[in-house]
């Protein structure tokens, strides 16, 4: 592709809006600014627990950045808590991975791009959906194509992870 | 010290204090409260105006759930951000080659996590503050708290988000008033003079 694109650099504003709001209290509002800010800080986030993660495939003279690196990237930068989530999450997907290719395209058809939530809530109240209506955004995301990023990228992510040409590397833990 | 404490005279105890001060300087080191009181530079966590237990008990309440809720979901490939765009940020590094498919799908969940708990920080800020709108101060409040938030102090530019609370780090950013200006000079120094032309010189015979 003929280099980055601007909105490449960042997470889709409208799921970081939505995830910042899974933890903040129904009557909070977010500045247009804070906005932005938490997605240039998604993005460092990323690029900092990677090139630490590679440093570490680059010793070890590997081409591919695992998952295992990603996890020690993170351990070793500080971030203690998020190691055990992120070790269950990733054990968890494993077993998933494993199931039939038939099953997981019926279970993506079963769940539609549209519903990018997920299911458990942390609030014990029942999820208002009006929350999550456009309505509320300051922005109409299908204009910008947030949402149409966003059904690609699943839509290629999910064929990617069927046809990823480093599936082998996968399957193989160290 | 024994006879600076029993001196009678208020006048020779002055004196004696006065005389002795400079060699006993060294040995007899003045106790803090004589200078005055000391400004002790408070600990990160004391800088924050929420009862430290009520805070690490959201903390820890966060990270309980986020566990709890990984184990009871049934699909995984349920996700909050789109595998392919970290994969992009991912390979914006040059130096990175190649990336497995499960490291994006580890880091959406992964920022998921960050993003709420930069949020969840950033929103105690906003109501210590007695605010409803989260600002972006809220948010570098948020990582000027945290250390492992060190590298994304360039994103949040100090002066945006210095904290109230933290004085220390509060600097009069006004220029101090120029002390040598030069103010251009009265008078002129220079004169010219020229020779008069005697008058003798028209009556010459």
């Amino acid at each position: 592709m003929a280099g980055v694109r601007e909105q490449d650099q960042y997470m889709p504003i409208a799921n970081v809006i939505r995830i910042m709001r899974r933890i903040l209290p129904a009557h909070a509002k977010i500045s247009d600014d804070a906005k932005e800010t938490i997605q240039e800080c998604v993005s460092e986030y990323i690029s900092f627990i990677t090139a630490e993660a590679n440093e570490r495939c680059q010793r070890e003279q590997r081409k591919t950045v695992t998952a295992e690196d990603v996890l020690w990237a993170m351990e070793k930068l500080g971030f203690d808590n998020y190691a055990h989530p992120l070790s269950l999450y990733l054990h968890r997907y494993r077993k998933t991975e494993g199931e039939p290719a038939s099953a997981r395209r019926a279970s993506a058809s079963a769940s539609p791009s549209m519903q990018m939530h997920p299911r458990t809530h942390p609030h014990s109240h029942p999820p208002n959906y009006s929350h999550h209506g456009f309505g509320m955004f300051d922005f109409d995301p299908s204009s910008q194509g947030f949402y149409r990023d966003d059904a690609s990228s699943s839509g290629s992510g999910g064929f990617v992870a069927s046809f990823d040409p480093y599936a082998n590397i996968k399957r193989d833990p160290l | 010290m024994d006879q600076n404490q029993h001196g009678q005279p208020t006048q020779e105890a002055v004196g004696k204090n006065q005389y002795q001060s400079n060699p006993m300087m060294a040995p007899t080191n003045p106790p803090s409260e004589t200078i005055g009181p000391y400004v002790t530079s408070s600990f990160p966590r004391e800088k924050q105006h929420a009862p430290q237990d009520i805070y690490q008990e959201q903390l820890n309440n966060f990270w309980a759930k986020q566990c709890q809720e990984i184990e009871e979901t049934t699909d995984l490939r349920t996700h909050s951000l789109p595998y392919a765009r970290i994969k992009k940020i991912m390979k914006a590094d040059r130096d990175v080659r190649m990336v497995s498919a499960e490291a994006p799908v580890l880091f959406a969940k992964a920022c998921e996590m960050f993003i709420m708990e930069l949020t969840m920080k950033a929103w105690a800020n906003a109501e210590d503050h007695r605010r409803r709108i989260l600002q972006k101060s809220d948010i570098a409040s948020a990582i000027s708290k945290t250390d492992v938030f060190d590298f994304l102090e360039d994103i949040v530019p100090r002066d945006v988000g210095i904290p109230r609370s933290s004085i220390a780090q509060n600097f009069d950013l006004s220029m101090p008033p120029h002390q040598n200006v030069t103010y251009p000079p009265y008078y002129v120094p220079a004169m010219v003079t020229g020779r008069p032309i005697p008058d003798q010189n028209h009556h010459g015979p």
